[in-house]
């Protein structure tokens, strides 16, 4: 199955409870890369069929496939 | 929205009338029966200037009509009134053509030994302000550690992107960098960084090759927010098909940055082709809660590739600063090199941010980023390519 590496966003009134969501995104198959608790932020990959359980959880507002993204400039 | 209304003239004059930002096709039409004039669209014509119309501005919601004062009169009524098309009427030279006509004299021009172009356009040279004490993020592709314009400057850096360090084995970071956060008195060149004070902040989020992932992005804010910045400067994106909205995780991210105090400002991105081709603002200044920075010229007109605010809900161009022809710092012998694009306005709208912030400690997140749209002067472009006008550095009292 392929990965999706993405974004999840920690619900405002979830952002005390950060590592509980964290844990959960884990047990929801979320190879987690990146903790970022000032924002309320989780960056990791998944299996593409497991997509649905991660926007699931309680405690997650949104869940982003990542882009890439360029210089503008050097024109 | 209160209504102006100056005593008129007698004989014919000029007056600008504000019409409802959402409908001004119908506030065109009322004018036109009100006025009892031709409705017209923006035109140079001399000619058509001249002639007893309205010249309908429709962008940004607003249209000039050359009438009596009888007409005049019926206008002012109509604004009054409060329920119509027509928001107010005043007129002309209290609006339009001052500042920007001013603006373009004094900057008009290339480089001089001095500052560049781009520093003088935006007040920068003039303000004694210099981003003492405020802190400017500015996540890209790294830095130039070894610049000898940076030198015994003190720099806070971290990379974000894997297996690479800080040292920018690009130049766009440094470019940046350069322009936000560039000293006052460089050794070999004019003036071309705004707020030469400032702390600098470099973020490493994009490779030596210029491109990143959202994620080191993130990270990257998230880190600058942590470091106590004020402002956050972001050169970089993605473009976006018309109509496919903002980001859920950069809107979230950068209202909570704006929460913390901490103003996002990202350039709007360089997918147009003027004039056949005007693309939407890119991810993630399509974010509401990110400053959108459009790019101009030296003549103060917006740049050919700048993209415009064709979305709603954020997609709009919030701001504009100069975006051709940037002179800054770059890595390797040389070590500077004029390039173009809107990630050359972004910083500079980064440094005058830092210059406002500085200027008044209350001017922090979202009330910074309406000191800098109310601070703008007013370009001849439509809103929708240049937002409230060129970013201001603080005027001395």
């Amino acid at each position: 199955m392929a990965q999706v590496r993405l974004t999840v966003v920690v619900r405002e009134t979830w952002l005390d409870r950060y590592p509980l969501v964290l844990a959960h995104c884990r047990e929801a198959g979320l190879v987690v890369e990146r903790e970022l608790v000032t924002v309320g932020v989780i960056g990791g990959t998944i299996d593409e069929d497991r997509l649905a359980d991660l926007a699931g959880i309680e405690g997650v507002s949104a869940v982003e496939p990542e882009r890439t993204n360029r210089v503008f400039g050097n024109r | 929205m209160p209504s102006t209304q100056s005593t008129p003239q007698a004989g014919m004059q000029r007056y600008l009338v504000l019409l409802r930002p959402d409908d001004p096709a119908g506030g065109a039409r009322t004018l036109a029966e009100l006025a009892r004039v031709a409705v017209v669209s923006r035109s140079d014509d001399p000619s058509v200037q001249r002639a007893p119309c309205a010249l309908v501005f429709d962008r940004i919601g607003a249209a000039r009509v050359h009438c009596t004062a009888q007409t005049w009169q019926r206008l002012a009524d109509a604004a009054a009134a409060g329920d119509g098309a027509i928001l107010a009427i005043e007129p002309e030279r209290t609006v339009y053509a001052l500042s920007a006509a001013r603006t373009a004299a004094s900057t008009r021009g290339q480089d001089d030994a001095g500052a560049t172009w781009g520093v003088r356009a935006v007040g920068a040279g003039a303000s004694s302000q210099t981003g003492k004490g405020i802190r400017i993020a500015v996540l890209d592709t790294g830095l130039d550690l070894a610049h000898p314009d940076f030198a015994g400057r003190d720099i806070v850096s971290r990379s974000f992107v894997e297996g690479q360090p800080v040292q920018d084995g690009h130049g766009h970071g440094t470019h940046c960098a350069g322009i936000a956060a560039g000293p006052a008195m460089p050794g070999s060149q004019p003036r071309y960084g705004v707020a030469g004070e400032a702390g600098l902040y470099v973020g490493k989020v994009l490779g030596d090759e210029g491109s990143g992932g959202d994620g080191g992005i993130l990270e990257g804010i998230d880190w600058a927010i942590g470091q106590g910045c004020h402002i956050i400067s972001m050169s970089l994106g993605s473009p976006v098909e018309p109509g496919q909205g903002h980001s859920v995780v950069f809107e979230t991210v950068a209202r909570r940055a704006l929460a913390a105090g901490v103003l996002i400002v990202a350039a709007a991105g360089n997918e147009s082709r003027r004039p056949e081709v005007i693309a939407p603002v890119g991810h993630p200044a399509n974010c509401p809660s990110i400053l959108a920075v459009a790019a101009v010229d030296a003549e103060l007109r917006v740049a050919a590739f700048s993209c415009a605010g064709l979305e709603g809900d954020g997609g709009e161009v919030n701001i504009a600063a100069p975006g051709v022809d940037i002179l800054s710092a770059w890595p390797g012998p040389t070590g500077h090199r004029s390039i173009s694009g809107t990630s050359m306005a972004a910083p500079f709208v980064a440094g005058v941010a830092a210059l406002h912030a500085q200027a008044d400690p209350a001017a922090r997140g979202a009330r910074l980023g309406e000191r800098l749209a109310q601070s703008a002067r007013t370009l001849p472009d439509p809103v929708r390519d240049v937002g409230a006008g060129l970013v201001q550095a603080p005027s001395e009292t």
